[in-house]
């Protein structure tokens, strides 16, 4: 039986490709062996794998010419050896952040280990900060699951960590009598996927949500839960209430190589020196796959999923909600959530993410052939809107950047613990909506710890974390009598985003240690501003030196050998 | 706080304003400059070439600054440092911040806007690639060489052939860095021609026209550009790319008139020079508030600057003294082949300076004419790098109706 199947993905992998592959099929995970003539058919041949039912997970030991090795950073010291943590979860994403904030309520010591110098940098600071509703998810599959009720559960979160959260709605406008009798389908579609009560509305009532609509609009359904967050303020803002309650992390920590005894995870080895721990949990985003191979619990691989986004000026504002219409609809990338013009909770628009296989895990280059693809496809949707409406032409774009999504095969989210190494849990292919259903996923990992560990719970857990107020909230005469006090609230550093002293000096003594420039800027918008930071670079690099004792030769832009400067002058050496 | 006359930045342009200002009788002048010195961009300008027209002298910026400074000094104009304006407002309030006071207003009778430019970055000209360190603008790279004294990097290509691009070439090569090649999307080269021959050809450094940066390569550093030539429309053509190693990508593609606080003040902002739309006595379109220097267009020269902050500077004390909100005036339009054309409008006031840049570069004898003035002058080429200057005599505009028109023709022979 378990033969048969083998050969029948093997038949339908050479029909389709021309590649011959060996498969196996062990407990219900097929592993795909051999050699083949590119990345892009070892890919295919994972996806078809992939669309046989019922398999836990498709693994890809596929080899190709030209294949990259992944390197994974070199020991840099011994300082962590010998320490000892109940729980170590590896990776400081958004998702990582929010499990050690949620498994802080137990009595348990908790390490966070992040190979970056910085947290959230990775998937997380590459997305578009877009609560997902959960009709666009496949209904059924446990994306959906935990997008609804993380999605639900944005309100409270919020408000306990001080974080800028609107719900600003997905409306999808009929432009004909048959899209707006469409319109009450999906009404229907989308109540099923249990998004809370979407409204179909007219003309009058659209007016007051979109007000830039075009005229032969009459109809359209507001979907509200929608929501605009900063994905990295979230993750801060997790992780700082993790450390106020006890979790210790640590920064230029890569996770290298897993210690099992008798199948039961012992302990974790890493840049830093070798960390003892019974539980482990695997948040490591694009490397996920990667730490389940070192437990040797690997039952997926992770495959990256580039996409673009770009960012226009401020000026730039024609649109308040999510806006869709059917024809987007049609043509939407199977793999993706859409896309398309995403307001952001700052004030500017952004317009993304596309969606394109790499074989690179940190490929976040961008092309002009991702800016020109986001342009035309998603410009047309502008003439939903008031023909006066200016265009989204190049000349609006301040910045782009662009992300890997940590994608499986099977396209799943998977959370739970392995099946092979006892202490070993699996939060792996969070992919889009994995910000939208953070908040659920760190409550399903605290539900499987409570179940392995059977931990006490924490009396004096503190759910509540102040955010530090910038500058820019500010008004005139708050800031005259904080300066009275400090004198640092009153001198500005980022001339455009209007950032002074005082922010940049509490970001180099927070609980979470960074001392980049771009650490910096992420925290305090210092730098991303008209001019990009032509004005504040040298006086934030000032500052760091200042703070930190840190030689600006050693100051990097973004951690590791980012360093900005490269010796001194002939006249700066005397 | 109140003031007669206050100038917001203390650059060449504001400098010499409130100079001016004081020497034409205003009382209380104020300066408001965010930086801990006066003196603007020149304090980074530490090669020469500045002051050939005002002093006669052959200055670097601090030592043109330094004059200036001790001038105000003398004369005894007020000036705040660490001190930002952070709003305007059309009835001429300044919201200022600094350490001192916090956040606080002044009232004054009249304002020159003297807030300089910025550079244009990455994100305005759409590079694409990865996002590593060692991509700074030339003047950023200007700053850390000369005011902080360190070095941004050993092996260079320099995007765009701006003035400050091509300084900072000869500036890395002295301090033993290897400038690769300056590339310039352009036909022509955007800075001046002693530039070029001083800072490039001098040095062996090769300048390529028509080529562009279409990516960047590297992770933590920059390690490399990958370039290639443009055709017409300025469009990469295929199978020209170049990869080049570098670990510094400077930027030096243009200046942008520093224009949030005037937009704030509903000052009307010209699409032609990017500054406020203003007339021959430096007046914007909100009376009583003055502009001078590169807020109002990017000029080549300080001593341009200079010379529109002497007419600001005694403007704005006259406007201080008996408000004079005169209405009437003609416009000022450019022509064929006239690109930059400032100011824009003729008030009949004073005597106007004209400066332009033509619109395209035109290497044979051209004709400048000014109608209706029935004003004709030769020069043997126009050049979109070099500004003209043309000074016309209240006199001869006196009697001057309608729009002036100025434009350039080629001239056969
Ligand atoms: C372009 C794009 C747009 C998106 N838009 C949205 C959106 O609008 N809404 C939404 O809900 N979702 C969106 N997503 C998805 C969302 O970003 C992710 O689901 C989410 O960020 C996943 O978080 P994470 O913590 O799992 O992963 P990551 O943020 O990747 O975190 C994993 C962390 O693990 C660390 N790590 C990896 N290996 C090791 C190791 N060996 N040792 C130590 N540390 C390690 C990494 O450095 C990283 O910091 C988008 C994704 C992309 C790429
Ligand atoms: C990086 C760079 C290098 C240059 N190099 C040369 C060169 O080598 N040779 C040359 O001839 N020209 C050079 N120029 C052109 C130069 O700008 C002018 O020649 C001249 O310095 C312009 O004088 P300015 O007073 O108009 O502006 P600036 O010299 O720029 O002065 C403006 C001043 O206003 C202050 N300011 C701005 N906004 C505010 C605010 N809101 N509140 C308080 N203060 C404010 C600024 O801090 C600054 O000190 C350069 C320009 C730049 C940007």
């Amino acid at each position: 039986m378990n033969n048969k199947f083998s050969k029948e993905i093997i038949h339908r992998i050479f029909e389709e490709t021309k590649e011959k592959t060996e498969v196996k099929n062990i407990g219900n995970v097929v592993y795909l062996n051999g050699n083949v003539s590119s990345y892009d058919q070892a890919l295919r041949a994972g996806f078809i794998a992939a669309s046989f039912s019922k398999l836990r997970g498709v693994v890809s030991n596929l080899h190709y010419p030209s294949e990259k090795k992944i390197i994974f950073p070199e020991k840099v010291s011994d300082r962590l050896n010998g320490r000892e943590f109940d729980v170590v979860i590896v990776g400081a994403g958004v998702i990582g952040a929010a499990i050690a904030r949620e498994l802080s309520k137990f009595n348990l010591s908790i390490a966070v280990l992040e190979r970056h110098s910085d947290i959230g940098v990775d998937q997380t600071a590459h997305n578009n900060g877009m609560i997902h509703p959960a009709f666009l998810t496949k209904h059924g599959t446990l994306k959906w699951e935990m997008n609804y009720k993380g999605n639900a559960m944005f309100d409270k979160v919020t408000a306990e960590l001080d974080v800028p959260f609107k719900r600003i709605g997905t409306l999808i406008v009929a432009e004909n009598l048959k899209e707006e009798l469409m319109l009450f389908a999906l009404n229907g579609l989308v109540k099923w996927h249990r998004d809370p009560s979407p409204k179909v509305l007219n003309r009058e009532e659209l007016d007051k949500v979109e007000p830039g609509l075009a005229p032969h609009i009459k109809k359209g359904l507001l979907v509200w839960n929608t929501g605009i967050i900063s994905p990295f303020e979230l993750t801060i803002a997790y992780m700082e209430n993790a450390i106020s309650n006890g979790v210790k992390l640590f920064l230029e920590t890569s996770v290298n190589g897993v210690y099992t005894e008798n199948s039961f995870v012992k302990a974790v080895e890493t840049t830093q020196g070798t960390i003892k721990t019974h539980c482990l949990i695997n948040a490591a985003g694009l490397y996920a796959d990667k730490i389940a191979e070192f437990a040797g619990d690997r039952f997926f691989t992770i495959h990256p999923r580039r996409g673009a986004t770009i960012i226009f000026d401020k000026t730039y504002q024609p649109m308040k909600t999510v806006l869709g219409s059917f024809s987007m609809r049609e043509n939407r990338n199977p793999h993706s959530k859409g896309g398309g013009f995403i307001p952001t909770i700052d004030g500017n628009l952004q317009l993304g993410p596309t969606a394109c296989e790499v074989e690179d895990r940190e490929d976040t280059a961008t092309s002009f052939g991702d800016i020109n693809e986001l342009l035309d496809k998603f410009a047309p949707i502008l003439s939903r809107l008031k023909p006066e409406y200016p265009e989204a032409s190049k000349d609006k774009i301040i910045t782009y950047f662009a992300g890997a999504r940590a994608a499986t095969f099977k396209e799943d989210f998977i959370i739970e613990p392995s099946q092979k190494i006892k202490g070993l849990i699996h939060v792996a292919g969070i992919q889009s909506p994995g910000l939208a259903a953070a908040p659920a996923i760190a409550e399903r990992v605290y539900e499987i710890v409570r179940n392995e560990v059977n931990p006490d719970i924490k009396n004096e857990f503190n759910p509540v974390r102040k955010r530090f107020k910038l500058f820019s909230e500010m008004d005139g005469s708050e800031i005259t009598e904080r300066t009275q006090k400090d004198s640092q609230y009153g001198h500005i550093i980022c001339r455009c985003e209007h950032v002074s002293e005082k922010e940049i000096v509490n970001v180099l003594h927070d609980d979470i240690p960074v001392e980049s420039v771009d650490a910096i800027k992420r925290r305090t918008r210092a730098g991303m501003g008209r001019c990009q930071g032509g004005f504040c670079l040298p006086r934030v690099m000032a500052i760091i030196e200042r703070e930190k004792g840190l030689n600006k030769e050693r100051i990097t832009k973004n951690g590791g050998k980012s360093f900005i400067l490269d010796g001194k002058t002939k006249r700066g050496e005397k | 706080m109140k003031a007669d006359v206050t100038v917001i930045g203390g650059g060449p342009g504001g400098l010499v304003s409130a100079l001016f200002a004081k020497r034409n009788g205003a009382k209380k002048v104020l300066i408001l400059e965010r930086e801990d010195e006066l003196g603007g961009i020149l304090k980074q300008c530490i090669h020469n070439g500045f002051g050939l027209e005002l002093f006669k002298k052959d200055l670097t910026g601090p030592e043109y600054a330094e004059r200036l400074i001790d001038d105000i000094n003398k004369v005894g104009v007020d000036y705040m440092l660490d001190t930002m304006a952070i709003h305007l407002s059309n009835d001429r309030t300044i919201t200022a911040v600094n350490s001192k006071y916090g956040v606080f207003n002044i009232e004054s009778k009249s304002i020159v806007l003297a807030m300089g430019c910025r550079e244009r970055a990455r994100g305005n000209i759409v590079i694409p690639g990865t996002r590593p360190a060692g991509i700074y603008t030339a003047g950023v790279a200007q700053r850390f060489i000369n005011i902080d004294g360190y070095l941004p990097g050993k092996e260079v290509v320099i995007l765009g052939s701006g003035d400050i691009g091509l300084i900072m070439a000869r500036r890395l090569t002295l301090e033993g860095a290897k400038v690769k090649g300056v590339y310039e999307i352009m036909d022509h080269p955007g800075g001046l021609k002693r530039n070029i021959v001083q800072c490039l050809n001098d040095f062996d450094i090769p300048l390529y026209l028509s080529h562009t940066v279409i990516e960047i390569k590297g992770k933590d550093r920059v390690t490399g550009v990958v370039v290639a030539k443009v055709d017409s429309k300025m469009q990469p053509i295929e199978g020209t790319e170049e990869f080049i190693k570098c670990d510094t990508l400077l930027l030096s593609v243009g200046l942008i008139p520093e224009n949030e606080l005037s937009k704030e003040a509903n000052i009307e902002i010209s699409s032609n020079t990017k500054g406020p739309v203003m007339t021959e006595t430096m007046e914007t379109t909100v009376p009583g508030i003055f502009s001078s220097g590169n807020v109002s267009v990017v000029f080549d020269l300080v001593d341009y600057v200079a010379e529109t902050g002497v007419i600001a500077g005694k403007n704005a004390a006259e406007f201080a003294k008996e408000k004079n909100e005169n209405k009437k005036f003609i416009n000022i339009l450019p022509g064929k082949n006239v690109g930059i054309l400032f100011p824009h409008r003729y008030s009949y006031r004073d005597d106007l300076i004209l400066f332009l840049r033509a619109g395209k570069w035109i290497e044979k004898p051209v004709s400048i004419k000014i109608k209706p003035l029935n004003m004709k002058m030769r020069r043997f080429y126009a050049r979109p790098n070099e500004m003209i200057r043309i000074k016309i005599l209240q006199d001869k505009l006196l009697s001057a109706k309608g729009d002036i028109t100025v434009s350039i023709k080629e001239v056969e022979g």
